[in-house]
């Protein structure tokens, strides 16, 4: 399940991306899910580890990706952090749903990244679960407001 | 620091085109539209020049700020920098502090902020929050053209919205002005543009209308539209102009020469270093303009003067048609009716 802290109540990771670039591993960029991925959000095809082919840009190496793409990447390969789910546009919502129906997964929020359809998000700090946007949109506000009050 | 500034940034695949024209500007969006590429252009340009590969035509001086130099706090990096357009990756924790707000606000600088996070102590516009678009090619260039898009330049508009009731963020003069126009409608203040999300979920029965000053609602505008996009049962339309001030200036109301000229380019007078924003700006612009004349302005206490029949009509004719259809004014002092 995926779980939100927004606006606090958690230590996370303020530069996903620079992380990324120091850590990842050529495994990581090969498997299946990342290639969808990578493909679905940065609209560029891995040819190999260290070959990625960018329609605007040419052939770029994985520290080329976007940060949105690689905070995804970490999401599901690396937890030793928190990520910061705000490095992440709305095309990365969906890929985010689907890591976090592989294992838990706790992100921090910092803006309303918009979720589509039914799902289940547990905003951690209000303990709520949500299964929609608007359960989800209507909690973050509450979250934000119990932020503000601290 | 005041005026437009245009940027063409290039390299031998992609070309992004883009002018700023406040002191704020904001972009955000989808991951993997080149935000973070037009950085390090801009960044590789300012460290080695053409030596980089890329080149930036820019009529001002800029910096780029990435992340944290070793021994270097921003403080020791920005503050130094004057009649510059600062543009901040990212990632960088410290532009939401009050003191980077307050050197913001105080140093008379440009500045582009990358992130999708509101800032809560900073006053930008609506109309300065941009995502990076890719136009493909063009004829006229090889490369892949980008541009900045307004994210919230249409204000969401309710189909068919009656209004019931209408909020207005300011409690003063605005809100005076409208109290008399929909005097027969249930008007709210929400006092200030931090509570409208609160006042728009206060007032879930009926249709809305809400007007918030768009030259200072940057921070707020995303709840805002969130909230509003998942109302089913209600029609809620979010009406920014820049402020009431504006609507005022922008009116004929107020007979001077040079007002056209200022509202048709406000980026060269509005001077960064004294109008944190253009609600500022066009707040001190409507003082100055009616100092000593029957419509002498002041913002707490609304001149009698702007309740006038012809002033009412002057004004809520510079609303748009989809928030004239919105209110009933039928039900008002006729303004657009007889005399």
């Amino acid at each position: 399940m995926l779980k939100i802290w927004y606006y606090g109540g958690v230590s996370y990771m303020t530069d996903a991306p620079s992380y990324f670039d120091n850590v990842y591993e050529d495994e990581w960029i090969t498997d299946a899910f990342v290639k969808e991925m990578i493909q679905d959000v940065d609209s560029s095809t891995v040819i190999s580890p260290h070959i990625i082919e960018s329609p605007i840009l040419g052939a770029i190496t994985p520290r080329e990706l976007s940060g949105g793409v690689k905070v995804l990447i970490l999401m599901l390969k690396d937890d030793s952090f928190v990520y910061n789910l705000s490095n992440c546009g709305n095309n990365c919502a969906k890929w985010v749903l689907k890591i976090a129906e592989q294992k838990d997964l706790t992100v921090y929020l910092q803006h309303m990244i918009r979720f589509e359809g039914e799902f289940e998000i547990q905003i951690m700090n209000t303990g709520k679960i949500v299964h929609n946007p608007k359960e989800y949109v209507l909690e973050l506000i509450e979250a934000e407001r119990l932020a503000d009050e601290r | 620091m005041k005026g437009r500034y245009h940027f063409r940034v290039k390299s031998k695949k992609v070309l992004f085109d883009f002018t700023l024209r406040r002191n704020i500007t904001v972009i955000k969006g989808d991951s993997a539209t080149g935000k973070t590429t037009l950085l390090h252009m801009l960044y590789e340009y300012l460290r080695t020049g053409r030596e980089s590969g890329y080149s930036v035509s820019a009529d001002a001086p800029y910096y780029v700020y990435l992340r944290r130099e070793v021994g270097m706090e921003w403080e020791d990096i920005l503050y130094r920098l004057k009649d510059t357009i600062i543009f901040i990756e990212e990632n960088n924790e410290f532009v939401f502090s009050e003191k980077f707000a307050a050197f913001v606000k105080a140093s008379g600088n440009y500045f582009v902020l990358v992130n999708r996070a509101p800032f809560k102590m900073l006053p930008y516009g609506v109309h300065e929050i941009y995502e990076i678009v890719t136009a493909g090619k063009h004829a006229d260039v090889k490369e892949s053209y980008h541009y900045f898009r307004e994210l919230y330049s249409n204000y969401p508009i309710a189909e068919n919205n009656r209004a019931a009731c209408a909020i207005t963020e300011d409690s003063n003069a605005g809100f005076q002005f409208f109290s008399h126009v929909l005097k027969d409608s249930r008007l709210v203040s929400a006092g200030g543009n931090g509570n409208v999300l609160r006042c728009l979920e206060e007032n879930a029965q009926g249709d809305v209308l809400a007007i918030v000053d768009g030259a200072a609602f940057g921070a707020m505008v995303e709840g805002c539209v969130e909230y509003i996009n998942i109302q089913g049962n209600q029609r809620i339309t979010l009406w920014m102009p820049e402020s009431f001030e504006y609507l005022i200036l922008r009116s004929g109301l107020i007979p001077s020469g040079e007002l056209a000229d200022i509202l048709a380019s406000p980026w060269d007078y509005a001077e960064a270093g004294d109008y944190e924003s253009w609600e500022r700006f066009f707040t001190q612009l409507l003082i100055s303009v009616t100092r000593d004349t029957p419509l002498q302005y002041s913002k707490h206490a609304l001149n009698p003067s702007y309740l006038q029949d012809r002033s009412v009509r002057k004004i809520t004719d510079t609303f748009p048609p989809a928030v004239k259809s919105c209110l009933d004014f039928k039900k008002t002092l006729h303004p657009f009716g007889s005399e």
